[in-house]
C-alpha cells in the first residue's frame, strides 16, 4: 500500500481500546485519492471500529490509544483521532461523507428529509439549494424510489428500515464528498437495490473522484467494487493488497479460509 | 420421487391502512421427498407469509396445503400435534429458536418430552443429536446467549431434528452468520439431508446459496410465483424479467 503523501487517508500504527479491552492492534493502512478500499472481515474483526475511528465516532469508552488516522483534506492534513465537535461538523458533508450501518438512526426524526438535506448544504455555499434538490431527486430515482419529491417532504419515521438506509446513502452522496466512509451500507437492503447503490458509488468515484472506504462482510461486493482490499481478523490487519492479489492469491491462512467460504453464483 | 408437500392456489390477504393488501396471490408448488426446494424473493414478496401458512401459524384465505396427501387445514387435536413433528423450522436469528431462560439441552429435549418421550430416552437422543450437529456435549448446559451464532444455529438444527421431522424449513437460516460459519452450517445441512432423507424448504435471498443447496427453485415477487424450475435452468436460462434482475443483482456486475 502506498504510504506517500498522495494518500488521502492513512492509518499509522493504530491501537484502539474500549476501556481496558484492546479491539484494534497496530493497524497501518493507506489509500490513494480516487481509490475504493474494501475492508472485509467477520464479526469481532474490528472493521467497523476501524472506520468509525476515522469518522471520529468511537462512542462511549472507545479511544485510539496509539497512532494516528490522517486525512489529507483539500487544504490541510487532519488527525481524525484528535478532531472534535466543531471541526468534525465542518468536515462532514462536503469533504467527508459517512454512511452508517443503521443509517436511519442517524437521521433526525423530527425534521423532513428536505430540511436535513439543506442543513448539510448550509456549510457549503457554492451549491444552491435547487441544485442539491435536483441531485437528490436524481439519486432517489436511481435507487428506485418512486416519488422523490414525496420523500423529501416526509419524515424518517414514515419509512421502513430499508428506505431510511437508502435515504441515508443519498444524503451522504449528494454533496459529492472527497472521501466517503461507508460502514455496511447495503447489508439491510434487497439485492436489487444493493446493486443500484453500488453502481452509484462507482459513478461517484468515476465521475467526481470520490475516494471510498467500504466496510463489508460481503466479499462479492468488494470483488466487484474495490481496487484494494484489507482483511481484518480479531483486531489485526492480516492481509492487504490489490483486489486481484488478495482475492485470487491470498497469502494469509485466515484470508484463504474466508475466500474459500464464499459461494459464487455460477452461470454457464 | 413422490410428493411430500403440495400447495394449491394458496392465498392470503391483510388489511393495511384500511386497504386490502394481497400478500400471497394464489400460488401453487410442490416439494418432493428428499428434495431441497429454494424459495427466493425480496422483501414483500410473500415468502414469510407463505411459510407461516405452511407451518400452520396463519390461516390461508384460499387454497390448499397437503402434507402426504392430508389437508393440513382440516387437522385437529392429536393429528395437529403430530403435524408439528412433521414440519420443523430453523430461523434466521439462531437465538429465536430458544427460550433465553432455558439451557440449550433442556430446549432440545422439550419437544421430545412434549411428545411422550421418556426422560432417559430424550437424554440419549440429545447426546446423539449433539453429535450429529457436531456440538460438544457441554453445549447442552449453556444458555443461548452464552454460545456463538454458529453454535446456536447447530443447536437450533438439533432442536428441529429432535422430533424426526419429514420437512425442515430453513428461513434465511444462514443469513445472520459469518461467511466461514455459513459454510459449515451449509455442509451440515447437506449431510443431514442425505443421512435422514429430509425434504428441505430453503427460503433465502442469496441465489448463490440456493444454487449450492437446492434442486429446484421458486422465485416470488409481490405475492406471485414468477418462475419455477430446476436451479440450473432458472439460473442459466431465466425466463421472467424479475428473475433476470435478481440474477443480475447476484452477479454484482457493477
Amino acid at each position: 500500500m502506498d504510504k506517500k503523501t498522495d494518500s488521502i487517508l492513512e492509518y499509522r500504527n493504530v491501537d484502539i481500546h474500549y476501556g481496558k479491552k484492546q479491539v484494534i492492534e497496530n493497524v497501518s493502512l493507506a489509500m490513494k485519492q480516487g481509490e475504493i478500499l474494501g475492508i472485509v472481515g467477520e464479526s469481532g474483526s474490528g472493521k467497523s471500529t476501524l472506520i468509525r475511528a476515522a469518522m471520529g465516532l468511537l462512542g462511549e469508552g472507545g479511544a485510539v490509544t496509539q497512532g494516528q488516522i490522517l486525512y489529507r483534506g483539500a487544504d490541510t492534513t487532519i488527525d481524525m483521532t484528535q478532531i472534535r465537535g466543531e471541526e468534525l461538523r465542518r468536515l462532514r458533508g462536503a469533504e467527508i461523507g459517512m454512511i452508517f450501518q443503521n443509517a436511519g438512526a442517524s437521521l433526525c426524526p423530527i425534521r423532513t428529509i428536505e430540511e436535513q438535506l439543506y442543513e448539510a448544504v448550509l456549510e457549503h455555499e457554492s451549491i444552491s439549494k435547487g441544485e442539491i434538490r435536483d441531485r437528490a431527486l436524481e439519486l432517489f430515482e436511481q435507487l428506485r424510489f418512486t416519488n422523490g419529491a414525496q420523500i423529501l417532504k416526509s419524515y424518517p419515521f414514515e419509512f421502513s428500515g430499508g428506505m431510511n438506509q437508502r435515504v441515508g446513502i443519498v444524503l451522504a452522496m449528494v454533496l459529492r464528498p472527497r472521501l466517503l466512509l461507508a460502514d455496511e451500507p447495503t447489508s439491510a437492503l434487497d439485492v436489487t437495490v444493493q446493486l443500484q447503490v453500488l453502481r452509484e458509488m462507482k459513478k461517484l468515484r468515476d465521475l467526481y473522484g470520490t475516494s471510498i472506504v467500504l466496510v463489508t462482510h460481503n466479499i462479492g461486493v468488494v470483488n466487484h467494487l474495490a481496487d484494494h482490499v484489507a482483511v481484518m481478523h480479531q483486531g489485526k490487519l492480516v492481509e492487504c493488497g490489490t483486489k486481484g492479489d488478495v482475492l485470487n492469491h491470498p497469502q494469509n491462512a485466515y484470508t484463504k479460509k474466508l475466500i474459500g467460504s464464499v459461494l459464487h453464483l455460477k452461470r454457464s | 420421487m413422490d410428493t411430500i408437500l403440495e400447495v394449491k392456489n394458496l392465498s392470503k390477504q391483510f388489511y393495511k391502512n384500511k386497504k386490502l393488501f394481497t400478500a400471497v396471490n394464489g400460488i401453487s408448488f410442490s416439494l418432493q421427498r428428499g428434495e431441497c426446494l429454494g424459495i427466493v424473493g425480496e422483501s414483500g414478496c410473500g415468502k414469510s407469509t407463505t411459510v407461516k401458512m405452511l407451518t400452520h401459524l396463519l390461516k390461508p384465505d384460499g387454497g390448499d396445503i397437503f402434507l402426504n396427501g392430508t389437508d393440513i387445514q382440516k387437522l385437529r387435536g392429536t393429528s395437529l400435534k403430530e403435524f408439528y413433528t412433521e414440519v420443523q423450522m430453523v430461523f434466521q436469528v439462531p437465538q429465536d429458536s430458544f427460550d433465553p431462560r432455558k439451557k440449550l439441552g433442556v430446549s432440545i429435549m422439550e419437544s421430545m418430552r412434549n411428545h411422550g418421550v421418556s426422560k432417559k430416552e430424550a437424554q440419549n437422543r440429545l447426546e446423539q443429536l449433539l453429535q450429529q450437529v457436531e456440538l460438544p456435549l457441554e453445549m447442552a448446559d449453556r444458555y443461548p446467549n452464552q454460545v456463538s451464532g454458529g453454535q446456536c444455529q447447530r443447536a437450533a438444527i438439533a432442536r428441529a431434528l429432535a422430533v424426526n421431522p419429514k420437512i425442515l424449513i430453513c428461513d434465511e437460516a444462514t443469513s445472520a452468520l459469518d461467511v466461514t460459519v455459513q459454510a459449515q452450517i451449509i455442509e451440515l445441512l447437506k449431510r443431514l439431508q442425505k443421512e435422514r432423507d429430509l425434504s428441505i424448504l430453503l427460503i433465502s435471498h442469496d441465489l448463490a446459496l440456493v444454487q449450492h443447496l437446492c434442486d429446484r427453485v421458486i422465485v416470488m415477487y409481490q405475492g406471485n410465483i414468477v418462475e419455477q424450475g430446476t436451479t440450473e435452468r432458472v439460473i442459466n436460462v431465466p425466463e421472467d424479467d424479475y428473475t433476470k434482475m435478481l440474477i443480475e443483482a447476484a452477479m454484482l456486475e457493477i
